[in-house]
């Protein structure tokens, strides 16, 4: 199987010296093994039932499906500043300013009933400084950090692209999340700022092939607090890698769904994991480790 | 003589600091100090796990390495009301930088801001505190809410403000992984010029560490975007000092050299190296003192010489009342 990689790259390079596009014929091929595989393993779901990756739950779905349990999404302060944040760094790119970007964002998202609002709405004050304070954040490291007047154009992604590979509400949902396409439409170069994983570039880019029927060339994740910015050239290869790991984690999130138990594999994702207070299997593995603070023995 | 302390337009120009060029970046300067800490590291690697390096660690690793293991290898003491004022402090420093005005009751503010955040452990550190403490910190808390309101002014919009601004710089293929969080950083460099300013709150009073602290942002900053930063420093809330710096080339090799010097020491220590111990003035305070020879021994000769110097003095005195020498 291959390894995903992102290589380092320099901004000045990210359109440069484009990878040929993954053709429609290979697209075609792609969809239907992935849609054979899915068929398979979605066969004796609960009616109503569908299995969602997404990017947050695809590491947790191949390390130990149960840490990657359905969890009801809840806006909170890190997902509206991120959202928030990138309709700024939108506004700012065409002449607003920083500040007032934010509170158009905001304002903006009350009044079009955005998903954001049900964290907005009935905030008093000093919730709604903290909220903007976490935003404006959010839309000054971006500013700060990529060069987007060397990118042009740019084209922001201001909502999660979802793909259903088996027809809609038919079992498995895939969700993307970039946060801007640069360059010519031709070249679509996606941009995604965020932990640099070469897993999420690929389901990303798969997800967005299959939405759109063509292929990214490349993808790109900018990683703010390291300062690097990596990048995936999206082959068939690539897509392959990324339709294996979909099919792995959608095979195991599926117990689920048929009212069965998720297993557990415990190793050091239990260290970070949302469930691990309640997970016995994740207690007993931690309480087996070394005890170290900072990677240091203790 | 007392000065008053900055505030509104002079706290931005001391940030911007129009008064001095800014210097050109010099690209060489992030490589040269990632080579410089990676070959601290590189006797002792490849480690089996890697280690997470922040300040404290270099702090307590230079200071003494028995100390820094005594250090990890203690439970984990609850927050003392300081650590709670700093955090609510920060909290109420974040609104006021985003151009919202603190209200009435300053904590109640910091704690709701704090929950809308999903950080619940504050408020669970402030319910646990006393009614006394709670008073105590209410009272600090809100003169400092005042102080930072009548000061700080509004940011410009081209000031970029960001908050809890994190650094994670993998160091040997991530074998040693560098961390910090700085609570303001402002403005950014041009294409060859450096421009950021990275500002630690602190709502206490000075500390002889805070200048290593600053240094240490600065190498951060250096290394993750590959420009020095223009100016590192710290704001007193209670004092309402602004004490920036400019970052010269030798700051930053003065920087370098004392986290470089850290690294080694603390991978040494992850390699499996026995902990060096460095007995000080503040061995007593450590974790490990109790059972720690040299550190007892290194007092016990303090407060003989210092009982000797006292005797000293005793005679000098008894000397000095016999009066003036007629010599």
């Amino acid at each position: 199987m291959t390894e995903l990689q992102l290589r380092p790259i320099a901004w000045e390079e990210v359109l440069q010296e484009m990878p040929e596009q993954v053709s429609t014929n290979d697209l075609r091929r792609l969809r239907s093994d992935l849609v054979e595989q899915l068929r398979e393993l979605t066969v004796g779901l609960l009616p109503g039932h569908e299995v969602q990756i997404n990017r947050r739950n695809l590491r947790h779905a191949l390390t130990c499906p149960a840490s990657a349990a359905e969890t009801p999404f809840e806006p909170n302060a890190v997902t509206t500043s991120r959202a928030l944040g990138l309709m700024a760094v939108e506004a700012v790119s065409q002449g607003e300013s920083l500040p007032s970007a934010i509170q158009s964002s905001v304002d903006w998202s009350l009044e079009n009933a955005h998903w954001t609002a049900s964290f907005l709405v009935e905030q008093d004050e000093p919730v709604r400084a903290a909220t903007v304070a976490y935003a404006t954040s959010w839309a000054a490291r971006a500013l700060t950090f990529v060069p987007w007047s060397t990118l042009q154009p740019v084209s922001f992604q201001q909502s999660t692209i979802w793909q259903s590979p088996l027809g809609y509400k038919k079992g498995v949902a895939l969700v993307a999340r970039p946060d801007a396409y640069l360059g010519r439409t031709t070249e679509r170069v996606v941009l995604s700022l965020g932990w640099p994983d070469a897993k999420v570039a690929a389901f990303d880019a798969l997800v967005i092939a299959l939405q759109s029927n063509s292929a990214p060339r490349r993808y790109i994740i900018g990683y703010p607090p390291a300062g690097s910015v990596g990048a995936m050239d999206i082959d068939s290869t690539a897509l392959d890698a990324a339709i294996a790991d979909v099919v792995e984690a959608v095979g195991a999130l599926v117990p689920e769904g048929r009212g069965e138990p998720l297993f557990t594999s415990p190793g050091r994702s239990c260290w970070n994991c949302d469930h691990r207070i309640g997970c016995a299997d994740g207690v007993r593995w931690m309480e087996l480790q070394p005890k170290r603070r900072g990677g240091l023995l203790v | 003589m007392t000065t008053s302390p900055p505030a509104g337009a002079e706290i931005l120009d001391l940030i911007r600091r129009p008064d001095i060029e800014r210097s050109d970046i010099d690209h060489s300067i992030a490589p040269t100090i990632r080579r410089e800490l990676e070959s601290a590291a590189d006797e002792h690697l490849p480690l089996d796990h890697p280690v997470r390096i922040n300040k404290e660690t270099v702090r307590r690793a230079l200071r003494c390495e028995a100390h820094l293991v005594a250090h990890l290898g203690r439970d984990v003491e609850p927050p003392t009301a300081a650590m709670i004022r700093g955090a609510l402090v920060d909290r109420l420093f974040a609104q006021r930088m985003v151009g919202f005005p603190i209200g009435a009751d300053p904590v109640s503010d910091a704690l709701a801001a704090a929950d809308a955040s999903d950080d619940r452990r504050l408020r669970a550190l402030w319910d646990d505190l006393e009614p006394s403490e709670q008073e105590e910190l209410r009272s600090s808390v809100t003169d400092m809410a005042e102080k930072l309101s009548s000061r700080w002014p509004p940011l410009p919009p081209g000031a970029y403000p960001r908050l809890q601004n994190t650094a994670r710089i993998e160091l040997c293929d991530g074998q040693i992984i560098l961390s910090g969080r700085v609570d303001l950083a402002l403005g950014r460099p041009s294409a060859e010029k450096v421009g950021t300013t990275l500002i630690d709150v602190k709502a206490g009073t000075h500390r002889l560490d805070d200048r290593d602290d600053a240094g240490w942002y600065a190498i951060l900053e250096t290394l993750r975007s590959g420009a020095p930063p223009f100016q590192v420093g710290n704001y007193y809330v209670p004092s309402g000092e602004l004490d920036l710096k400019p970052v010269t080339v030798e700051d930053l090799q003065r920087a370098t050299r004392r986290v470089a010097d850290a690294i080694a020491r603390v991978v040494r220590i992850a390699a499996g190296g026995t902990p060096r111990r460095s007995p000080g003035p503040l061995c007593p305070w450590c974790p490990a003192y109790e059972a720690c020879e040299e550190g007892q021994q290194h007092i016990r000769d303090r407060d003989e010489a210092t009982g000797e110097w006292l005797g000293d003095l005793d005679e000098d005195e008894w000397d000095d009342e016999e009066g003036p020498s007629d010599d």
